[in-house]
């Protein structure tokens, strides 16, 4: 008895320490390994990524929204607090002055180099593939929508209803079952078959062109160059999670 | 020292199928509302894509808080050296089982997909609080299981081990369960790393107000005798993690109100968010918290079973209007996607959120209480969880 | 007593573990279609991009991992997709469900995957 009782501490204590000192291992690793990328400059080579000039996008423009609520099977559930976003349209103001003007820019998944949401998911449904796009594998959603809390850009909305997929509009796109959580995704299904996002699509056929998609290439001269201009800046970038969608023109 | 003894309950009367019935009942409630929720989709709760969690995510920290607690207290005796609590560790051992499968039921039955149950077992996400609780909790059930097993047994040192590192886990667990909340750096009112020990502070004063209900009770419908004296002490050490509780809320929000970024939150929680204001100062501080901790701090009133019993429950569910407090408030409000601009859309940005509790996050939650009553009567008739007789034995 | 207790509790134990068994002969009726063994139907005659024998057996295996690689990893083969089944397989009632019926399983597939029972012209214009 007095064998058993010993084999049995020393395997509670075994387990025990093993519960902790593994997840700080692992966080600790993580931090290390994120200090090294962040020293080198060039963690955005070669992932997708967005510009958006402002200044061409007018306030009463929505082509980008519809085109994405086609091509997504987006539904529609007629309640505001429930309706599913992928991209919006967001109208600012400058607080503090008076009469300040309104313009607006469209916001959607930002796909943070850190992301939050990916860090917060219990079973990584949320992941960053290798190009840089973060997506929501809804194979594996559990739907306990941390990610919707832990998002600093409402990037994310829950489907709360039944969506029929017979409805659908684009048979290319699966609709999501209630209980999962999606958001942008950059138009995977397109990018992989070397056609542009929807919304950017849109962008340039019936709105002000102001959306520019393409990878951050040395090499190009497409968004890169844009950024290393200077002028292009990101949401919220105090928080560390470095979107790979700028704006020039804020 | 006279040996406590414990025996089983006899639970053939009438008032004890009564009882079984009704609890029962309760209990049942739970994964039914959960099964019309699944059914039906999320719409019918509360909940939006504005306020991703609801009630029953604070059902489930309110659980595992009072988990926590009658953990603790169930150590008392044989970690802290409180032997006057020796007769009640092994029903507190018991309520803390309990109450924690109760708040893994809270969490599963409100996912999305609770079908999809053994996925976190299976991918394990190390930067994920959800992740390690879901090992942490798994772990502490177990743990318990063994603890109170050792109590039944008598195993004097082994019992003794047992009981410190579950009180070690149970304090993980619950800084776990602070972590959830206190490591969302994006919302205001979520981030601070005072939310683990504040959490923890509250699950033992809700703890210790859960256990004096529920020891007064059983001892009164069971018809054995317990020393008042017990029910007293208890209740002085119920007042004094108030004010621990009292001092964190007090630091926390002092803190954050004076940071100028912080202004618009702070105000919103303290000044002018309607509901949530109201139940802040009138719910948790005034009725949860100041008046049950005078009532039993007070020689008069704390040497008083029924002013002892009324500030147990005023504080029981003060914890749960904190909970609520911590957990609601911070998705109301909106993300600064802009600090210094103002913003709109069609996605309600910019716009404070309204939560409303529906009925079956109602049924659901009472559900959850009934399945920690059904379990607890079903437990005492099993297995010999009550003393004969609990008597204050002065210490020597 | 005791005896009869027992007895009960083998029966309930029993019930309850053939329980999915009465589920599905009372909910997807695996006991009326026993006995005509199911005839899938296929409009286009042609090669498979599989051995059909190979297909009949392991089709849902090489689902789940293309759909695994083309999820995570990114690496996306249209012939293998479960859109490109549509392309002879179009009638989802007559073809798919023809089995599943007959073995009593259901598929999640198709709560959101696009896939209409009779085939659908929408789908054969934009393909
Ligand atoms: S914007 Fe939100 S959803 Fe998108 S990657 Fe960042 S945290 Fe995740």
């Amino acid at each position: 008895m007095s064998v058993d009782r010993r084999d049995f501490l020393k395997l509670g204590i075994t387990l025990a320490a093993g519960t902790m000192v593994g997840p700080a291992g692992f966080a600790l690793s993580n931090v290390s390994s994120h200090a090294n990328k962040t020293n080198s400059n060039d963690s955005l080579i070669n992932k997708w990524g967005m510009v958006i000039d402002i200044d061409k996008c007018a306030p009463n423009c929505n082509s980008c929204v519809d085109a994405c609520r086609k091509e997504n099977n987006i539904p529609d559930f007629s309640n505001p607090e429930l309706d599913i976003h992928w991209i919006r349209k967001v109208k600012f103001k400058q607080k503090h002055v008076p009469e300040p003007t309104e313009r607006s820019l469209p916001a959607m998944c930002f796909h943070c180099e850190d992301p939050p949401c990916a860090h917060v998911c219990p079973v990584e449904a949320t992941f960053i593939r290798k190009d840089g796009i973060v997506l929501v594998d809804k194979h594996r959603c559990i739907g306990c929508r941390y990610c919707m809390v832990a998002c600093p850009y409402k990037a994310r909305s829950f489907v709360s209803k039944h969506v029929n997929p017979e409805n659908a509009n684009n048979p290319d796109v699966p609709v999501r079952m209630h209980g999962v959580v999606e958001k942008c995704n950059f138009c995977v299904h397109r990018i992989d078959v070397g056609k542009d996002p929807a919304c950017v699509e849109a962008c340039h056929a019936n709105g002000g062109g102001g959306m520019q998609f393409g990878k951050f290439n040395q090499n190009d001269n497409g968004i890169l160059k844009v950024v290393r201009g200077g002028k292009a800046q990101q949401l919220r970038a105090d928080l560390g999670t470095n979107p790979k969608v700028y704006y020039v023109g804020i | 020292m006279a040996k406590t003894k414990y025996t089983k309950i006899d639970g053939s009367s009438k008032e004890y199928w009564g009882l079984f019935g009704i609890t029962g009942f309760l209990a049942l409630l739970a994964p039914l509302s959960a099964l019309y929720i699944f059914v039906n989709g999320h719409h019918v709760t509360g909940m939006t894509n504005q306020v991703p969690w609801g009630l029953p995510i604070v059902m489930a920290v309110y659980l595992i808080g009072a988990s926590a607690g009658s953990l603790v207290l169930s150590a008392m005796s044989s970690v802290f050296g409180k032997k006057e609590f020796k007769p009640f560790s092994r029903m507190a051992a018991l309520l803390a089982i309990l109450l924690i499968i109760a708040a893994l039921m809270a969490i599963i039955l409100d996912w999305g997909r609770p079908d999809r149950l053994m996925l976190p077992f299976f991918y394990f996400q190390p930067r994920s609080m959800f992740s390690l609780n879901a090992i942490l909790y798994s772990a502490y059930v177990g743990l318990c299981g063994i603890y109170l097993w050792a109590m039944f047994n008598d195993k004097g040192k082994l019992e003794k081990l047992l009981g410190i590192s579950a009180v070690f886990l149970a304090v993980l667990v619950h800084s776990g369960t602070g972590a959830i909340f206190g490591f969302v750096y994006v919302r205001e009112l979520y981030n601070s790393p005072l939310l683990s020990p504040a959490f923890i502070a509250a699950a033992l004063s809700s703890g210790t107000a859960m256990m004096i209900i529920m020891i007064h009770g059983t001892f009164k419908l069971t018809g054995r005798h317990v020393d008042a004296k017990l029910i007293y002490s208890l209740a002085k050490l119920m007042g004094i993690f108030i004010i621990v509780v009292l001092y964190f809320i007090f630091v926390e929000n002092l803190t954050r109100a004076y940071a100028p970024k912080n202004y618009e939150a702070v105000s919103f929680l303290l000044f002018n968010g309607g509901k949530y204001t109201n139940l802040f100062w009138v719910g948790l501080l005034g009725l949860g918290l100041i008046i049950p901790m005078s009532i039993v701090l007070n020689p008069k009133t704390g040497k008083s079973t029924l002013f002892v019993l009324i500030a147990a429950w005023m504080q029981l569910i003060g914890v749960v209007i904190e909970r609520y407090i911590i957990v609601i408030p911070p998705q109301v409000l909106p993300l600064e996607l802009f600090p210094d601009k103002q913003i709109t859309s069609t996605f309600l940005d910019g716009q404070i959120a309204s939560y409303n509790i529906s009925f079956v996050e109602i049924c659901y939650s009472i559900g959850l209480i009934g399945v920690v009553l059904f379990g607890f009567i079903v437990c005492i008739k099993l297995w010999p969880m009550l003393p004969t007789e609990a008597h204050y034995q002065e210490l020597d | 007593m005791s005896k009869f207790t027992g007895v009960v509790a083998v029966i309930l134990f029993f019930i309850l573990l053939s329980f999915p068994f009465i589920y599905n002969s009372l909910t997807v009726g695996v006991l009326n279609s026993v006995s005509a063994t199911p005839q899938p139907k296929l409009e286009k005659q042609g090669k498979c991009i599989r051995d059909t024998d190979w297909m009949r057996h392991n089709h849902m295996n090489l689902l789940k991992h293309t759909r695994e690689n083309t999820v995570r990893n990114g690496v996306r083969v249209t012939m293998d997709s479960i859109n490109n089944c549509r392309s002879c397989h179009s009638n989802r009632k007559e073809f798919c469900d023809s089995c599943h019926t007959y073995v009593g399983i259901k598929p999640e597939c198709w709560n959101c995957h696009i896939y209409p029972l009779h085939g659908n012209d929408k789908i054969k214009n934009h393909g």
